[in-house]
Order: C-alpha cells, then structure tokens, then sequence
C-alpha cells in the first residue's frame, strides 16, 4: 500500500513539473522586434550611410542653409527645387537618394515657408493635366485663380555622394570614407550661391549589408 | 608542494597585475566635467554618459545671431585624455512657451587626444530665447529599457543599500 501511494505520489508531482514548463520557444536564437531612435546609431549598423546620417545630413543642411544670407527674410521668397533629379551617387554603396532630398525638402518647407517658395518640378505633368482640364472647361478654375503659366525656380539643389573604401584581406575590417555635396545653383546665371559637404569614416569588421 | 606554488604562483600574479578602471586617466591639470557641473557659465550643458564626464570638459558656452538674425550656439569641448573620445552633440532650443523647435540632430565631434573642439548650431525658428547643448558618447548603443530584464546595481547605490541596511534598526 505505502508503494502505489509512494508512486501516485511521484506521478502527480511529474504531471505538477509538466504543467509548470513553459512551452519552447519556436526561435530561440531570434530578436524580437523594436522600435529604435533613427537619430542615433541602432543594433544594426555598419560603415556606409545610415538613418541617423540621413537625419544629421539633412539637418545640417537645412540650418546652414537658413543661415545663409540669399535665404534671408527680405520679402522676395526666392523659388528653389530641392529633389533627387541632379542628386548622383558615385558611392559604392546603393541608396535611394530620394531619402536624402525629401527630408531636406520637407524640413526646409516646414521651418521656411516664409522666406523661399517650394518649386514641384517632380510632378510638372500632374499640375500641367489639372491645368487643361480648368481651362478646357472639365472642371471649374479652382479657388485660388489661373496664372499664366507653373512658377519658374530662381535656384535648383544639385549634389553627390562619394566613398573611398578600403579593407584589411588579413582581418577583414573594412573602412570607408563617405562624402556627401550639397549645392544651390542659381539657375539663370549657374553661379552656386550656397554649398555644404556631409562626410565621415567608419570602420568596421561586422557583416551588416545595405539594401 | 605543488598546491603551495600553485598559491604562490596565484599570488605573485594577482600582485603583479594593474589595476583598470571603466574610463582613459585623465591627465594632471585638466578639469573634467565631473568638476565642472554647476559653473553658473555652463547651465545649459548636460552629459548625459557618467563615463563621459570623467574624461571631457566644457570650457564655454556663447550664444550669439547669425548673419540672417537666428539665433546661434556655440561650445568648446575638450578632451582630458591620451586616448581619442568620440562625441554626439545636439541643441535645444526654446521660446516663451517652451520648445520653439524640434531638438536639432546629432553632430558627430571628434576630440584627438588632449585636443579640444568647437560644436556650433543655429536655431529655424527667431521666437528661441533658450538653449541647451546635449553631450553623449558617440559609440555607445541604444540599450532599450524592457521589462522582465535583469539590470546590474551600480557600485554607488550597493554601497548605499548597505549603509541603510546597516543604520536600520532590527
């Protein structure tokens, strides 16, 4: 009798054990995911252009640019175009230079609306098929009245990215040199009224890729 | 025999070894941020890394308008070490009803050993009346807050748990 309750005993406390386990998990060696400061460096992070670069770049740019006397707030509120159109990337590293010029546009726009006017060159054929069909009488003429003809830029955001790399065949490590140019060019006379250059160097013996 | 030169061996080594701190020494004369905190011409400055403040120091703070009439900063940080540190610096600036502007980005400073250098930026926006500078380390990772984690207690409030264990009554 002291046996079977002995072994009921030890039946009941493996059933107990069981119960208690926490199921395993199906990917033990995974992360989960997180949200990450985009203005500093994150836990994936290697030697070429990065978020937190994009954010400095862009930020840099835009102050520099309000600093800059021709961007002053004199009443005239010159009319630029700040996209990728003339933006070349001649760096080893593939990026979408959109991620560049749409920030800055997008910054500048918002802390600058007063002292320069915002040219859409990007969308010329969106504007020019909305402007047909008010004058070719499909719609009516809008709320804000017709002009002549789509603003003329009085100056157009040009630049390039550039990388020296270089790497150790013995350790690995790998170091690039990153440069980035930003240029306003006047767009009747080519004279650049403004420039600003972005650059840093990292080394590194991670295998981060950028896609 | 053998387990008493084993010890003895154990120990010539242990006598032998130098002794390492978190932080570069600091050479002789150089006022770290440590000693600096609360210089009534550096209020607006904040190290944010403790390590940080026990190698870099702030020599100034101006702020001044740029030539288009925003308002500007500009800080001297200098390096108190024979080792390079790498900082990220960035500005608040602020206006009558608190922030004028979103904080600008993080401006990577390079410091060479015992080496100093300027940090400057200009606000957007002309209402700014306020500003503070922010200094962290360049190279430290973003280590996220997650609860169910177990987190290391500094040296300091050890002692202090201690000390108050020790001062309660049973």
């Amino acid at each position: 009798m002291p046996c079977i309750l002995q072994r009921s005993l030890a039946l009941l406390l493996t059933i107990g054990l069981a119960a208690c386990q926490t199921p395993a998990a199906t990917n033990p060696t995974g992360v989960s995911s997180m949200d990450v400061d985009s203005s500093r460096k994150g836990p994936v992070s290697g030697v070429g252009v990065e978020g937190q670069d994009i954010l400095a770049m862009t930020d840099q740019m835009m102050r520099d640019m309000l600093a800059e006397q021709i961007f002053a707030n004199t009443g005239k509120r010159p009319r630029v175009i700040i996209d990728s159109e003339y933006f070349v990337n001649e760096s080893s590293q593939a990026i979408n230079k959109n991620i560049i010029t749409q920030r800055l546009m997008v910054n500048l726009n918002r802390a600058a609306k007063q002292r320069m006017q915002f040219v859409n060159r990007q969308n010329t054929a969106m504007v020019e098929r909305e402007r047909q069909l008010k004058r070719g009488g499909a719609t009516d003429v809008g709320t804000t009245g017709l002009t002549k003809a789509q603003m003329g830029a009085d100056y157009r955001l040009s630049g390039k990215i550039n990388s020296l790399d270089s790497r150790n065949v013995k350790t690995g490590m790998v170091q690039r040199y990153t440069q980035i140019s930003f240029e306003m060019t006047d767009l009747e006379t080519a004279e650049i009224v403004w420039s600003g250059i972005y650059e840093f160097s990292r080394a590194a013996a991670d295998d981060v890729i950028y896609r | 025999m053998r387990l008493h030169v084993a010890i003895a061996l154990a120990a010539l080594a242990a006598g032998c070894a130098t002794p390492t701190q978190p932080t570069p020494p600091t050479y002789a004369g150089c006022k770290t941020w440590e000693q600096q905190v609360g210089a009534p011409n550096l209020v607006g400055i904040s190290v944010l890394s403790p390590e940080l403040a026990k190698v870099i120091g702030v020599q100034d703070m101006t702020a001044s308008r740029t030539g288009t009439g925003m308002p500007a900063v500009q800080t001297v940080v200098y390096n108190c070490t024979d080792m390079d540190v790498v900082l990220q610096i960035r500005a608040r600036f602020s206006g009558d009803r608190g922030q004028s502007e979103p904080s600008s980005a993080w401006k990577t400073v390079h410091l060479a050993p015992r080496a100093q250098a300027v940090y400057g930026e200009s606000a957007v926006s002309q209402s700014t009346k306020g500003i503070a500078v922010d200094i962290y380390d360049a190279n430290r990772g973003q280590a996220q807050f997650a609860p169910g984690q177990a987190y290391a207690v500094p040296k300091e409030k050890e002692a202090e748990n201690a000390d108050e264990k020790r001062a309660s009554p049973q």
